[in-house]
């Protein structure tokens, strides 16, 4: 980052000790100060052991602010609203760009404090886990914490779903910040073959002793693998032994088997590399839980840790761990039974244990902490955008920041330009919100016009009517024409002549205005619609293949009467095909319910539904709502059948979410997509689909079209064109040829 | 003729023609009387059945308003004050007591504060007309016809193995709520195997389909609403029924079946017995083994073991995959995408011996898949691996399954089931038997509503009617598939009354072997009609029906079973 930041960090945890939420403030603290930010960490307790302070205030751009020895505060450990009332001091002494912090009860306290709103980056894991926890008050509360928040930083994928279809006001926020794995500060020992029968097999358990970590059963493990003639040791780390309140001979049960069991070795608690260390000599790591445990959406960063030091880990089948290492990892186990199995066709083939080693080490690597450092990177360059050389030159010349005025009646396809616009630094961005298209404050539009040096008309509506009308000279002014515009008679109203550029999602919607409105076609740019990849890209569920998607499918143009044909067809030759749709319904919307022609096509797809042995209970209808990446995981194919189309963003989602885009030729549809995706009607659509599923082509198929839609229209680039066209007029180039990009 | 008066006139007597003549013998109760009987009591049956469903509802709801008045802060204050004037004790403890009550009040509302807001797309519903509604929700059920209604989450193979035996409704996810409370089923089923991917409710139990979860819980909502059970059926692997915590804990009745955790519960779907029935003879010249795929995808080509397979299960796969190579068999599975009785069909006639997936059900596990029984009850001797509750099935007919409990056992076990195979499409007669009245479709449905304590009995459609020469009461007691009616010419009152007391009917028809098999099919009430079965064999009645609903070839001499249509 060449543009100076500054964060705080406050986990409301006690960094004396050691525990997931303490390393996490530690790595958070890390990944900022590898990025260059000048991280301010405020401690929860007074210092009582060194152990994790040490590190962080070796760290180059970290401070440690410790309120009880800088006599800041008496109460100790921090309450709640004291922890907030010292962050908003912090920040007045000196504002911080980002405010990272962790702690529900905490967080809820930060949120409802104005002053850090819109700045807080919130970590949070002590939510309900399941969507049967998410009661009216606790989604209010998360709702607003929501509201506050820059971003929502997510452990796992699955947290991150559950978060976006339970709280609306998470989706679009919600990005991944996972566990960090510590680096090994040694070199990985090379343990021999297995099969060697001169040395036992050695398994390794770290962590604390509790009956739900399985950690009695454990012991009983190499007298069992000694019944099938396996020499084995366990070798068991850690000091903590959980009294059961339930069972309270079980800690001392535990104590004895640690102590007595044959082929157990146990070492008590050692310093985090030690054991590592020592990890790092085992055959196998042991992470079987009981089954209560699976149902944690939480990583364990011991698997984490076991996959870095290419130890392969024994451990519970899970969704979340077949996402991690391969639904055909061979480590997966129940029960002892299963590890005294798994561990004898290990020595019986030790390639597996190879295999096995590889996929752990590729599952942890994005955990390590340069791939966190690379993604906090990413996070604030996305979060804080530089500067670009021509908007700094506009405000050497203007002496001081651009003034960008942004009038609409519906910024739902421009806010993530408007956040990028907002984050830039040196522009200041005002709103002309109309209430609806044709309304609005005369002198309050006249007001900030006066103000501004830019003007961005969102929609061709009567507000460019207006702002062409009464723009000074001098004044830049924009508009964005979406699609039905075009159908409007207000155009003509427009003073083409005020108008610097006329911006279309698409060259075949830019042609369509050259030639209704007459406009002067060096004025008609193109920049595209855009998607924002890294929010889609997520693991797939399973048989995707088989399923197809439609986002939005009212009002009838849109012709789920299409898709409907193409399932069909498809079910003819296999029933594994299904269609899942995602998108409000035509009576949902008053007024396309109100037209009796749509009325009668919504009729017939329902009929058919209904009716058709080839499609009835083959179609989901999923909803309507911001959580789309998450829906996408589900599905491997998204349709556009529609009849018009200005651009169509389903089909670019779909790509960014590793699915197969299928689109009907549309008017103007090669303009946007690869015409390897565009198929002359259903049935050769649905023999494509099918031909791809067969064949087995399906994943090779699916990173093209991610590949193509990296290329093409990624938010990051389109903000860029946004950020130039402030400043320059773009080429009429643009509006020529095909958006689809095929990656270099 | 006998006249009843129940029956309107014309229908005794004017609705006659020609054709309606009484049967030959059947003097005392003529034909078109019995048939009218019957509609009557059909009619009778199926009101009051409707009433008492009615009724149970009535009271269900006044109870639980009466329960919840009687939990109400104003009845509770007004009992004690009733309860203080007419006791001096009563009223010293007056002031506590209403201490109490007003704790209590505001624990529940904090209780009603965090209670889990029902998860539905409630303001959808609002916006909701009549005739949108009528657009999204499917038509019900096929088969009103059915005594036992059933719908849910339910996965294609359990919807098409129960869909011969109860009125089934499917639910989808964007319907289920609306949908259950018009078909009114008897009982809502969720079965963990409808969130497998690629069924109704794909994704079902996965952490990232909170919405499948949330609509669960609407259709539990909706089933409550109603006065109907809630069933979990756990039929995947504990690692995915984890998942389904939430809704367990809100279901009547949870049950584990193949491939999840032992528990209390232990059930399975039931094996449509019908569907695995291969007409003719098996074709003995090929060389296959049937596979009947498992949950998931098979590993690779060839490879017996799904993705999802256990260590064990991996490596008996290997071994047994090399013995069939060697052996130059192949291995046949009808295509995952192609469901149905043909390719099922097709496959079973071509194979030699069955492979059991998955193959071993390790302790702690819920094994024998209903696949593998169909298997077997396809005639087709099987290669599996340890299988506890598989063998405690097969009883008497073990020489049917063929264990191979570690990998080197692999090859004998093959080699075992193909000395055994042979063209024969019916299985063993124990093993039929075991099958009809342990692991049938109607059977299982019967066990749960059971285990609900419901007034309704999915077995009814395999009820027979028996008819006797001459009633041997103990005889037809000891039937291991006891008749439901018995029809024969003469009884004695206590003959009667030992019957009605095992809940078996009586009719007398005199000159009852003058009937023809069409007549006494005519006189019966039940699905299925028994004639010459001999009481003395307990097994008389079970065999015929296990024949007539396999399609198996048994010899019964002279005893024959009518289907009634």
């Amino acid at each position: 980052m060449s543009r100076d930041l500054r964060a705080i960090v406050y986990g409301d945890v006690n960094l004396n000790i050691l525990d997931g939420s303490a390393i996490w403030v530690q790595s958070m603290a890390e990944a900022l100060s590898r990025c260059g930010v000048q991280t301010r960490v405020l401690l929860k307790a007074p210092i009582e052991t060194p152990r994790l302070v040490d590190p962080l205030r070796s760290m180059p751009h970290v401070t440690v602010v410790d309120p009880f020895t800088e006599g800041r505060t008496e109460s100790e450990p921090l309450s709640v609203p004291r922890a907030v009332n010292l962050l908003t001091t912090l920040d007045r002494e000196e504002r911080a760009d980002l405010i990272v912090v962790r702690g529900l009860r905490f967080v809820a306290g930060a949120a409802r404090n104005e002053a850090l709103a819109g700045r807080l980056w919130t970590y949070l894991t002590d939510i309900p886990q399941s969507p049967a926890g998410y009661t009216a008050e606790v989604r209010d509360q998360l709702a607003s914490i929501a509201s506050a928040s820059r971003l929502m930083l997510c452990q796992t994928e699955d947290l991150r779903c559950l978060l976006e279809s339970m709280v609306p006001e998470a989706c679009g926020k919600s990005v991944l910040w996972s566990p960090v794995v510590p680096a090994a500060e040694f070199d990985l020992p090379d343990r021999g073959s297995l099969a060697d029968p001169a040395r036992p097999v050695r398994l390794v358990y770290t962590g604390k002793f509790a009956p739900r970590w399985n950690t009695l059963e454990m012991t009983r493990l190499p007298a069992l693998l000694a019944a099938r003639g396996i020499e084995a040791r366990l070798d068991m780390i850690g000091d903590k032994i959980h009294e059961v309140p339930d069972d309270p001979e079980w800690s001392s049960a535990m104590r004895a088997a640690l102590e007595s069991s044959p082929g157990v070795v146990w070492h008590g608690g050692m310093p985090r590399q030690d054991a590592m260390r020592l990890t790092a000599d085992a055959d196998f790591g042991l992470s079987w839980r009981d089954p209560v445990m699976d149902a944690s959406l939480e990583l364990s960063t011991k698997v984490l840790e076991f996959g870095a030091l290419g130890v392969p880990a024994l451990l519970n089948r899970t969704p979340m761990h077949e996402e991690l290492f391969g639904a055909d990892y061979p480590f997966f186990v129940a029960d002892e039974d299963d590890i005294v199995d798994a561990v004898a066709l290990a020595v019986a083939d030790p390639r597996t244990v190879g295999a096995a080693r590889e996929r752990g080490q590729q599952a942890a690597e994005p955990y390590s902490m340069a791939a966190s450092t690379a993604r906090m990177a990413a996070l604030l360059e996305r979060a804080f955008p530089e500067q670009p050389a021509a908007i700094a030159q506009r405000r050497r010349e203007l002496g001081r920041p651009p003034r960008v005025l942004v009038a609409s009646h519906d910024l739902k396809f421009f806010t993530r330009i408007l956040d990028y616009l907002k984050d830039m630094p040196g522009v200041q961005v005002r709103l002309d919100e109309w209430p609806d298209l044709t309304s609005h404050d005369d002198e309050a539009s006249q007001e900030l016009l006066d103000w501004a040096d830019i003007v961005i008309c969102e929609w061709a509506g009567p507000n460019l009517v207006w702002y062409s009308r009464h723009k000074r000279q001098g004044q830049r002014l924009i508009v964005r024409l979406h699609r039905f515009e075009l159908d409007a008679g207000w155009l003509a109203d427009v003073e083409i002549d005020a108008v610097d550029q006329v911006v279309c999602v698409s060259p075949h919607y830019a042609q369509l205005t050259a030639e209704r409105t007459g406009w002067p076609a060096d004025k008609i740019v193109v920049i595209p619609n855009w998607v924002d990849v890294e929010q889609f890209q997520r693991p797939k569920l399973g048989d995707v293949e088989f399923t197809l998607g439609m986002i939005g499918i009212s009002p009838h143009r849109k012709r789920p009467d299409l898709g409907l044909e193409v399932l069909s067809l498809l079910r003819r030759r296999d029933r594994r095909y299904r269609l899942a749709v995602k998108s409000k319904l035509p009576w949902d919307y008053w007024w396309i319910w109100r037209n009796p022609q749509e009325r009668s096509a919504t009729e017939e797809v329902m009929e058919r539904l209904r009716t058709d042995p080839t499609v009835q209970d083959a179609v989901s209808f999923d909803g309507f709502g911001g959580d789309v990446p998450g829906w996408l995981r589900r599905v491997g194919w998204v349709l556009s059948t529609s009849d018009d189309e200005s651009f169509h963003l389903a089909p670019a989602e779909g790509m960014a979410s590793g699915a197969i885009p299928a689109l009907l030729p549309w008017p103007g549809a090669d303009t946007i997509y690869d015409p390897r995706w565009i198929h002359a009607d259903p049935a050769a659509m649905a023999e494509a689909i099918h031909r791809t599923v067969s064949s087995g082509n399906w994943g090779v198929e699916a990173a093209l079209a991610n590949a193509q839609v990296q290329a093409s229209f990624p938010l990051d680039a389109v903000c860029r064109e946004w950020s130039r066209i402030l400043v320059e007029d773009l080429s009429p180039d643009t509006a020529r040829g095909t958006l689809a990009r095929n990656p270099d | 003729m006998t006249v009843d008066p129940g029956i309107p006139e014309e229908m005794q007597s004017g609705g006659r023609t020609p054709d309606d003549a009484a049967a030959p013998g059947a003097t005392v109760v003529d034909e078109p009387e019995v048939a009218l009987q019957v509609a009557r009591m059909r009619t009778e049956n199926a009101r009051l059945r409707g009433e008492l469903r009615r009724s149970q509802a009535q009271m269900q709801r006044a109870q639980r308003d009466l329960e919840r008045f009687q939990k109400s802060t104003s009845y509770v204050v007004g009992s004690m004050l009733v309860a203080a004037a007419k006791s001096p004790r009563r009223l010293l403890l007056l002031p506590r007591d209403l201490w109490r009550v007003w704790r209590l009040r505001k624990a529940r509302r904090r209780q009603r504060l965090t209670t889990p807001a029902a998860p539905s797309r409630a303001s959808r519903q609002e916006l909701l007309d009549f005739e949108a509604a009528r657009l999204l929700l499917p038509r019900v059920s096929a088969r009103v016809d059915r005594p036992f209604a059933v719908a849910g989450a339910l996965s294609d193979a359990t919807a098409a193995a129960w869909a011969p035996y109860a009125a089934v409704t499917r639910l989808m996810p964007h319907s289920a709520a609306e949908l259950v409370r018009d078909v009114d089923p008897d009982v809502v089923v969720i079965e963990s195997a409808a969130g497998r991917p690629g069924e109704d409710w794909a994704h079902l139990g996965n952490p990232a389909a909170v919405d499948r979860e949330a609509a669960a819980l609407a259709l539990i909502d909706a089933a409550r609403e109603r006065g109907r059970p809630v069933v979990l059926v756990r039929n995947t692997a504990p690692g995915h029924t984890v998942f389904l915590r939430d809704i367990a804990a809100r279901c009547d009745l949870v049950v584990d079946g193949p491939g999840s955790r032992v528990s209390d519960h232990v059930w399975h779907v039931g094996t449509d017995l019908a569907a695995w029935h291969v007409d003719g003879a098996r074709s003995s010249v090929d060389d296959c083994a049937a596979v009947l795929a498992g949950p998931g995808p098979l590993s690779a080509a060839g490879a017996l073991a799904p993705l999802g397979a256990r260590p064990a299960d991996r490596a008996l796969a290997k071994a047994l995959s090399q013995a069939l190579a060697e052996r130059g068999l192949t291995v046949d599975s009808p295509r995952p995408g192609h469901p149905g009785r043909d390719t099922l069909r097709h496959v079973l006639a071509h194979a030699r011996v069955g492979i059991a997936q998955p193959l071993s059900a390790p302790r702690g596990i819920v094994g024998a898949d209903p696949r593998t029984l169909g298997l077997l009850a396809a005639g087709l001797p099987i290669v599996t691996g340890p299988d506890d509750d598989l063998v405690d099935l097969l009883g008497e007919a073990r020489e049917m399954a063929y264990v191979a409990a570690t990998p080197d056992d692999a090859a004998a076990a093959l080699t075992g089931a193909l000395e055994r195979s042979n063209a024969d499409v019916s299985p063993p007669p124990e093993l039929l038997r075991n099958l009809v009245l342990h692991d049938a479709v109607p059977v299982r449905l019967g066990f749960l509503t059971g285990q609900l304590g419901l007034p309704v009995r999915p077995e009814a459609v395999w009820d027979v009617t028996a008819v006797f020469d001459s009633l041997d009461v103990d005889a037809i007691l000891a039937q291991r598939w006891r008749p439901r009616e018995v029809l024969t010419e003469s009884a004695t009152d206590l003959q009667r009354e030992a019957l009605k007391d095992a809940s078996i009917s009586l009719v007398t028809i005199p000159d009852l072997t003058a009937l023809s098999d069409d007549d006494i099919a005519q006189a019966a009430t039940s699905p299925f009609v028994a004639i010459g079965v001999r009481a003395e064999d307990p097994q008389g009645v079970l065999d015929l029906l296990g024949a007539t609903v396999t399609g198996s070839q048994i010899d019964s001499g002279p005893a024959r079973m009518r289907a009634r249509a």
